[in-house]
């Protein structure tokens, strides 16, 4: 244990969940915390579930920017007439439905496992 | 009136959501959390009963008061300046929590879904027990961090286990990212049960399935898919094959309907994808929730109308509240 570690191993900049084991208030602090430990420890010490993680890719995610306008991610440059492109909207898969003027949804939908931590809150009880 | 859209701004469905409103001429303002405090500014007084005041980035404003409805969509953390030291940013992290959290979960909105519901929703055994106490089937479960109640557990089960994750099921380590499927625990599992007493797990009967089926519900709304695995890893867990499985929009039983009806005003949930495995007598078997499931990738597949459905929930908002 380090200096800075309180009696169970924390440090005082640990999120305040880690110090809140059982309220589930206090998963709402658990947004993206970074994992500290890269490696996996030894077979003895790694949990029974991680002994079955396989490895997968990276999502891909497009080159894009944040367009203030229509509130939606749209590809980096505008269309030959000026006009923001929606980031969804591509020639991409014929067999999914036209966005406007014909266009199609790019396929970039999300589906469950593919998008790593989806359960995680921002705030706490104040109710 | 307005509703109101958390998420991160790269999130297609949420894109898609947002033009279609956009099309329909129904008032929308998107933020990310982490745009506060740097790119998005409250400004909020409590006077005459209630909250008056504004929310607004850089190019758009909603004033509290036209608030309709919020959909709180996997939004980033709260982003803070650099420089700050570690105490400073926990104390900025808590008062924006504290305060801009409490400024909007003291509006009166429909949340798809109010954070608080959709975090203790979270907690599987309490689905489970919920789903139990609302009609539903759910297979035998054991949580543990004793060895040798896994191999008790299995010694009574006709079909064998399962274990999956209480929670996110993704690690990243070394740069790699892994993820946790649903696995079956083989012969060669209980002769090595080496770090189950690092933490709780779950085990679960495994069900003998003919299919398995995705139930969203939107609002008063259930749309039923099956989903059917056509090759040996998705028969497990379907996540870990897309391209073996096929869909189908399926009618929800009756008695399976009136079940996740109870469980939504149980859970206080607007909005929940539950996933039940459908075994070889036809019985759905109940095997979680998901307060923040997917659901574009179904709609895509079977032409189900969730995203329009989500659209008019949250449209009329808080008169679904």
């Amino acid at each position: 244990m380090d200096e800075s570690s309180g009696p169970l191993g924390f440090r005082a900049s640990d999120p305040v969940f880690y110090m809140d084991p059982l309220a589930s208030a206090s998963l709402r602090y658990s947004v993206r915390v970074r994992p500290r430990t890269t490696v996996p420890s030894a077979p003895d010490l790694r949990p029974f579930s991680l002994h079955h993680a396989v490895e997968r890719p990276k999502p891909v995610i497009p080159s894009h920017r944040y367009s203030e306008s229509l509130q939606v991610a749209v590809l980096p440059e505008p269309d030959s007439s000026g006009e923001e492109v929606p980031l969804i909207w591509s020639g991409g898969n014929d067999d999914e439905p036209d966005g406007p003027g014909g266009k199609k949804w790019r396929t970039k939908m999300k589906s469950d496992g593919e998008e790593g931590e989806e359960e995680e809150f921002g705030w706490e009880e104040v109710l | 009136m307005t509703v109101v859209i958390f998420a991160q701004d790269n999130d297609s469905p949420v894109d898609k959501l947002v033009l279609a409103m956009t099309q329909q001429g129904i008032p929308v303002f998107r933020a990310d959390l982490s745009w506060f405090p740097q790119r998005l500014e409250l400004d909020a007084e409590f006077r005459d009963g209630r909250w008056h005041g504004t929310l607004s980035t850089q190019s758009r404003a909603v004033e509290l008061s036209d608030i309709n409805a919020i959909w709180y969509r996997d939004p980033s953390a709260f982003r803070f300046a650099k420089g700050l030291s570690d105490a400073e940013r926990s104390h900025a992290h808590l008062e924006a929590r504290l305060g801009l959290g409490g400024v909007l979960a003291s509006l009166p909105v429909l949340w798809v879904n109010y954070p608080n519901r959709a975090a203790d929703a979270m907690y599987k055994p309490l689905q489970l027990l919920t789903a139990t106490k609302c009609g539903l089937t759910v297979p035998r479960t054991l949580v543990t961090n004793r060895p040798e109640a896994v191999s008790e557990f299995a010694a009574r089960s006709p079909n064998g286990v399962v274990g999956k994750t209480f929670g996110a099921n993704t690690v990243t380590e070394d740069g790699t990212l892994k993820v946790v499927y649903t696995y079956r625990l083989r012969h060669a599992d209980f002769n090595d049960l080496r770090g189950i007493a690092t933490t709780a797990h779950q085990i679960q009967d495994w069900v003998e399935k003919k299919y398995e089926a995705r139930v969203v519900v939107v609002g008063g709304r259930l749309f039923g898919v099956t989903i059917h695995a056509h090759s040996e890893s998705a028969h497990i867990d379907w996540r870990t094959d897309f391209g073996a499985l096929t869909y189908e929009i399926v009618d929800v039983p009756d008695d399976v309907d009136k079940g996740l009806q109870r469980y939504m005003t149980t859970l206080g949930l607007s909005y929940a994808a539950f996933d039940f495995c459908i075994d070889q007598c036809d019985r759905w078997i109940f095997l979680e929730s998901n307060s923040g499931g997917q659901y574009s990738w179904l709609e895509e597949a079977t032409g189900a109308p969730i995203n329009q459905t989500l659209i008019e929930l949250l449209a009329d908002g808080a008169a679904n509240a």
